[in-house]
């Protein structure tokens, strides 16, 4: 079997245009220790910036000028082609056995998102996605990316000359790279969940189906003014079910035609430490480009210490109530596939798969908010690093969780 | 007897984009009836004016065939069932509206319902 392999993807000119030599000289240190670290893991890691000839060249490639979409997808798929030769069964891998992933180092900025066409016809001029990265040759249509094969992760790094955002990520991949996210994380078995009242019941379904220990809070009556550390300590999982906007850094809960904050990249600033997982249905949750850690929370959770965020780029959508579809199974099947053993990156592969599955045995096709769903999802982190299984629900620290508000089950 | 609606006037995607294809014949009735279906659910959009557009239902095969790929199991429990789409007309109405948060900025909310050609609601989504 061959050895697991991390395609790493970056722009040597764009680090250095953003962070200056001094700053790209602690990327690069940075990424000399992730490489040693995930070699303890069994994994290679190849870094290709696509615009320098010495990456390129035991490729056979030469410096790809401009960095767009396109070439950049032609540029990866050439080099998967390569390191993947001895193993194109391209199904989903579970920890340990052989593939390889892709870890774009860089927002939007560094290496662009694909624009794709928008299938819903909402508000949303086009869907921003990372899903062509990860498919065959060839496929940058919407309808050809809808299931990407290769877990692809993102490293983002918003806006500003800020280089400590993508170093803090390329330490937490190195901790996590070192054992350090299972050892400190792994059994505490507990989560964390905030939903907008109005999605109350999807989200009671979503977390009972889990199986989460820990407790669900509903917005209104908490908001941002309750955040406390309390919320947030020895919580693996972090599960958002809020309103996102593309014009404010917060995410909001709901009541009638109250849109009360819920949450604020603040609250995550001063709160947060730890290595949770975040997923998080709001709109535009992964939204990074133009953002600093103060001006989105998932830059904030990143920062922090999270050790991965899974967000929409765009509006996304999901049920009031049970079934729950779209958003509700992207975090449903993420969570539980992460429980199974799956890497960050095979879960949320197969997160989407398990969403069209679902959506093609209700109505026999997929609608264009399923499409769309499938698109605007996208993984901030190492698609590289997964959590032992285990059961969740019968640990000291959930057991002794003392929830203000508990909703009942069901 | 079923009357041909225009889409919503000013919604260009509605009226170019590939939903545009197959005509809506909802009877006013119909839409009103899900129209109020919606405000009942969502308050907040009394006096929207929806955009209505036909669902396609296209042949999904190859999306069987990628899940496969994925998740062998999956894909052919799937397969198995041969889930076949319905040859009913499927209309799907979009209710959006601008709403003022509490941090005194603006968010888009959209409510998406799907309906068939009697009024039933099959599906109801809301934006996030």
């Amino acid at each position: 079997m061959s050895r697991e392999q991390l395609l790493l993807i970056s722009s040597l000119g764009k680090l250095k245009q953003r962070y200056g030599q001094a700053g790209l000289d602690k990327i690069r240190a940075s990424l000399d220790r992730y490489k040693g670290s995930l070699s303890s893991r069994k994994i290679v890691l190849t870094v290709v910036f696509l615009d320098d000839e010495a990456s390129l060249s035991s490729f056979d490639l030469k410096p790809v000028r401009p960095v767009t979409p396109a070439t950049a997808k032609a540029a990866i798929d050439h080099i998967i082609s390569r390191l993947n030769r001895a193993d194109d069964s391209g199904k989903v891998r579970k920890s340990g056995e052989s593939g390889t992933s892709i870890l774009i180092l860089g927002g939007g900025e560094v290496i662009p998102y694909f624009k794709l066409r928008n299938p819903a016809l909402d508000s949303d001029d086009f869907v921003a996605s990372d899903n062509p990265y990860g498919c065959p040759p060839g496929s940058a249509t919407p309808d050809k990316c809808l299931l990407p094969r290769i877990p692809v992760g993102r490293m983002p790094d918003g806006r500003g000359a800020d280089d400590g955002i993508l170093l803090r990520q390329l330490d937490t991949a190195c901790e996590a790279a070192n054992g350090s996210v299972s050892t400190r994380i792994s059994f505490k078995k507990s989560g964390f969940g905030y939903t907008a009242g109005v999605w109350k019941e999807a989200s009671q379904r979503v977390w009972r189906d889990i199986g989460f220990a820990g407790s669900l809070r509903i917005c209104p009556p908490a908001s941002d003014n309750d955040v406390n550390a309390s919320w947030f300590r020895a919580k693996e999982f972090l599960y958002f079910n809020v309103h996102g906007s593309d014009s404010e850094p917060y995410w909001f809960g709901q009541k009638g035609s109250s849109f009360p904050k819920a949450l604020s990249p603040e609250s995550v600033n001063r709160f947060f430490r730890g290595r949770s997982m975040v997923v998080t249905e709001a709109c535009y949750g992964a939204i990074e480009m133009d953002r600093q850690s103060d001006s989105s929370i998932s830059l904030a959770f990143l920062v922090a210490g999270s050790s991965c965020v899974v967000g929409s780029t765009c509006t996304a959508y999901g049920a009031l109530t049970p079934p729950v579809s779209e958003a509700d199974l992207i975090a449903l099947h993420f969570f539980r596939n992460v429980h199974e053993g799956l890497s960050f990156g095979s879960a949320l592969v197969k997160a989407r798969a398990q969403l069209a599955a679902t959506a093609m045995s209700r109505q026999g096709f997929l609608d264009e908010d399923d499409k769309k769903t499938l698109l605007q999802f996208l993984l901030f982190g190492d698609p590289t690093v997964s959590v032992p299984p285990f059961s969740p629900g019968s640990d000291e620290d959930a057991k002794n969780a003392k929830p203000r508000k508990r909703i009942k089950k069901g | 007897m079923p009357k041909t609606l225009s889409p919503e006037r000013g919604s260009k995607k509605a009226e170019t984009g590939s939903h545009a294809r197959k005509p809506v014949t909802v009877t006013p009735k119909v839409l009103e009836d899900v129209r109020k279906q919606i405000v009942s659910r969502f308050p907040e959009m009394k006096g929207v004016r929806p955009s209505v557009v036909r669902r396609r239902l296209p042949s999904d095969a190859s999306i069987v065939d990628m899940i496969e790929k994925i998740d062998g199991e999956l894909g052919t429990t799937l397969a198995r069932m041969k889930t076949k789409a319905s040859k009913k007309e499927i209309y799907c109405a979009s209710f959006e509206r601008k709403i003022k948060t509490s941090a005194g900025g603006m968010i888009q909310k959209i409510v998406r319902v799907t309906f068939d050609k009697e009024g039933h609601i099959l599906k109801l989504v809301s934006s996030k």
